[in-house]
């Protein structure tokens, strides 16, 4: 009978060190947290809910404690696992290109074809990127790792984890974590950035509403700006390739099913996918170092940076613009990649200078550009440093 | 336009086949006499030949046929007379698939039974031979090359690996089933790091190449949009004569935001739920319902239910 609940005892014992309890460290929890932060944020304040629901969850699945030698082949790390499967996306790079294909078929770029000069604006708010990779380096940061995180200045997910897998693979988890998180920031971020910047006869200027584009230059757009874009930047091909085909299905008239499975279906299975594995890939041990704190300076940094010089920018082409045709400095800060979130906090902006000025349209503009932009950008990096 | 799409069809097809096939496997290094290189597996040191997947795509061996022998290129002879002089490299097995840019080798020792990476040939000591490669159809001249007569443990091999030319190596720097220069020196990250450690060489050149990227597309679509922008100018012109000029204080109400703009809102979302069938969706039925609605029930809790003026 003795030995009979001395096996009954063991059984329990060798089960408790298998659980969670028993394998808890304060790390776990602290990630746990971080994850249940991401998901209130998301619910209660409404802050990039698809993206931060899901990393939030990925988050806590991740950091889940178990006995890790146990062989149980149930972590991201572990290969075979469910997770780690699924997590091949993230590490060989081809979610980001699909998630740009779902971008381009729902991005109009009629604004910026109406206002093509708006594409200036995009690019200067690359500068963030870079200006992240000078910070980065100043913190001891290989010049690789550095052109990882500087992209998250380009507010970009995709563009961000795209890179960081070729460039950073270690740091990938805390630089994608940190770009959505900023991204889903960005209205607290912006808005100060952009009253510091401008008067307040500035923020009056009334922009014409951006002229109707026709569908032969929406068909030529995606073409022709692949081709230029690939021909001078052709490292960044997957991205740029598959925004600008998602582009073309939308625009063609003739391929609305691709364009909706593009846009829907297809973004959203990898939006889901990616976020869980990205947010599973902050595994305690790997995300709470100091590396992820100056990860999250360099990043908020970009991201003022970025919107700085978009907002600067514009000021400075008013200098050479005719009195009617000056550009409203609130638009500027579009220049990021943060698709319509940027263009509306443009838009927000204007209105509380103006209730009768509506700057959404106008700022979409270098809102499309900054995409186009961070993709070059990233292009540019991977083929300096690869 | 069916004949064109079939024609486009084959090509791409034919294109796919090649690339599919073993037509970027090239020879790479060959060793003659081996006294102090590579062992095989059977501890055993022969006469070794590599090849090189020139692509970045994997490609198979299996199938094809490796000789010596130079009565093949005779065109006249049949494809079973070639390959009775040939080795053929067997199928069914796995390891006859070559990874993008990686090397394969054979050992030529004339023991075939020994595994598929032993050729049913040797290569002769202190004269000249000649190795071709051919295809799975035994006619086809994937790539050959005559190796001069060589020292102990010489090998003739690319100066790089699938191109360049050939040269012999001496017997300290031969590297079997491994690529030909091993290239010692810093890389561009370590490179950066040095030159670059303040970070701002490459801020000025990313954003120049960034800006012109751009520039280069605003360029091109401001005259693309200047281009349909008369297009459409022009065209709207001609009908223009018969219709009155629009007065001119609508004009300026327009441009200014100001009534106009509302009816063109309200016209702009009509055609909209119009075209968009998202109007309200009428039954068709016209009946009087007795049943009592929130609205009737205002009646009785409202002593007034319109406000008195």
């Amino acid at each position: 009978m003795n030995d009979f609940f001395n096996f009954i005892g063991n059984n329990l014992v060798d089960f408790w060190q298998y659980t969670g309890f028993a394998n808890a460290t304060w790390g776990h929890i602290v990630m746990i947290l971080v994850g249940c932060l991401f998901i209130t944020l998301a619910i209660k304040k409404g802050w990039e809910p698809l993206l931060l629901v899901p990393i939030g969850f990925g988050i806590i699945l991740g950091n889940i404690p178990f006995k890790a030698d146990a062989g149980l082949e149930i972590g991201l790390y572990e290969e075979g696992s469910v997770l780690n499967i699924l997590y091949q996306g993230v590490k060989t790079g081809w979610y980001p290109p699909l998630i740009f294909l779902g971008i381009g078929a729902m991005t109009d770029f009629g604004p910026l074809i109406a206002n093509p000069k708006m594409m200036l604006v995009g690019a200067s708010a690359q500068f963030g990127i870079f200006a992240a990779y000078i910070i980065a380096l100043a913190l001891g940061f290989e010049p690789d790792q550095a052109a990882g995180i500087a992209i998250i200045g380009g507010a970009d997910g995709p563009t961000a984890i795209f890179l960081s897998s070729k460039l950073a693979p270690n740091l990938m988890g805390a630089i994608a974590v940190c770009a959505y998180s900023y991204m889903a920031l960005v209205p607290v971020i912006q808005r100060p950035i952009m009253r510091l910047l401008t008067t307040k006869k500035e923020r009056l200027i009334r922009m014409e509403a951006p002229r109707q584009v026709s569908q032969t230059e929406k068909i030529i757009f995606p073409i022709v700006g692949l081709l230029l874009t690939a021909f001078i930047v052709p490292s960044g091909l997957p991205l740029l390739g598959m925004l600008f085909f998602g582009n073309l299905l939308n625009v063609s008239g003739v391929t609305g099913r691709l364009a909706e499975a593009a846009k829907g279906p297809l973004i959203n299975c990898i939006t889901i996918l990616l976020g869980l594995t990205v947010g599973a890939s902050t595994q305690a041990s790997e995300f709470l170092t100091p590396s992820t704190l100056k990860i999250l300076l360099v990043g908020i940094t970009a991201f003022i940076i970025a919107t700085a010089s978009g907002v600067l920018f514009v000021k400075f082409m008013n200098l050479f613009l005719p009195k009617g045709k000056k550009i409203n400095p609130l638009i500027g800060n579009a220049g990021v990649s943060a698709v319509p979130m940027a263009a509306r906090i443009s838009h927000d902006e204007g209105q509380k200078a103006d209730p009768t000025n509506y700057l959404l349209m106008n700022a979409m503009g270098p809102n499309v550009a900054g995409v186009i932009g961070s993709a070059c950008a990233a292009g540019v990096l991977l083929g300096f440093l690869i | 336009m069916r004949k064109t799409l079939i024609t486009l069809m084959m090509v791409l097809a034919a294109t796919a086949g090649f690339a599919q096939g073993a037509k970027s496997l090239k020879f790479n290094e060959i060793l003659v006499t081996n006294t102090e290189s590579i062992l095989d597996e059977y501890g055993c040191r022969s006469a070794w030949i590599e090849f090189h997947n020139d692509a970045f795509a994997s490609a198979n061996a299996r199938n094809c046929f490796l000789t010596t022998n130079r009565a093949v290129l005779n065109e006249e002879l049949s494809a079973p007379e070639r390959i009775k002089m040939m080795y053929q490299i067997p199928s069914g097995d796995v390891a006859t698939g070559i990874h993008g840019k990686q090397k394969m080798l054979f050992f030529a020792d004339n023991m075939p039974k020994r595994g598929i990476f032993h050729t049913s040939f040797t290569l002769a000591d202190s004269t000249e031979n000649w190795i071709a490669l051919y295809d799975a159809n035994g006619t086809t001249l994937l790539d050959s090359v005559t190796v001069p007569a060589l020292g102990e443990n010489q090998s003739w091999a690319r100066a790089k690996d699938g191109v360049g030319e050939w040269r012999i190596v001496t017997a300290d720097n031969v590297t079997p089933a491994a690529t030909n220069i091993v290239e010692q020196g810093e890389g561009k990250v370590a490179k950066f790091k040095r030159m670059d450690s303040l970070g701002l060489g490459m801020t000025v050149m990313c954003m120049a190449v960034v800006f012109s990227a751009l520039a280069i597309l605003w360029f091109l679509f401001a005259a693309i949009g200047k281009i349909f922008a008369n297009t459409v100018s022009s065209t709207k012109k001609a009908p223009a004569k018969a219709v009155a000029p629009a007065p001119k204080k609508e004009e300026h109400m327009l441009r200014k935001g100001g009534k106009a703009d509302e009816e063109m809102a309200a016209i702009c979302m009509a055609l909209h739920e119009h075209f968009g069938n998202i109007h309200d969706e009428e039954s068709d039925v016209l009946t009087i319902d007795g049943g009592e609605s929130s609205w009737h029930m205002l009646t009785h809790t409202h002593s007034h239910p319109y406000p008195y003026n």
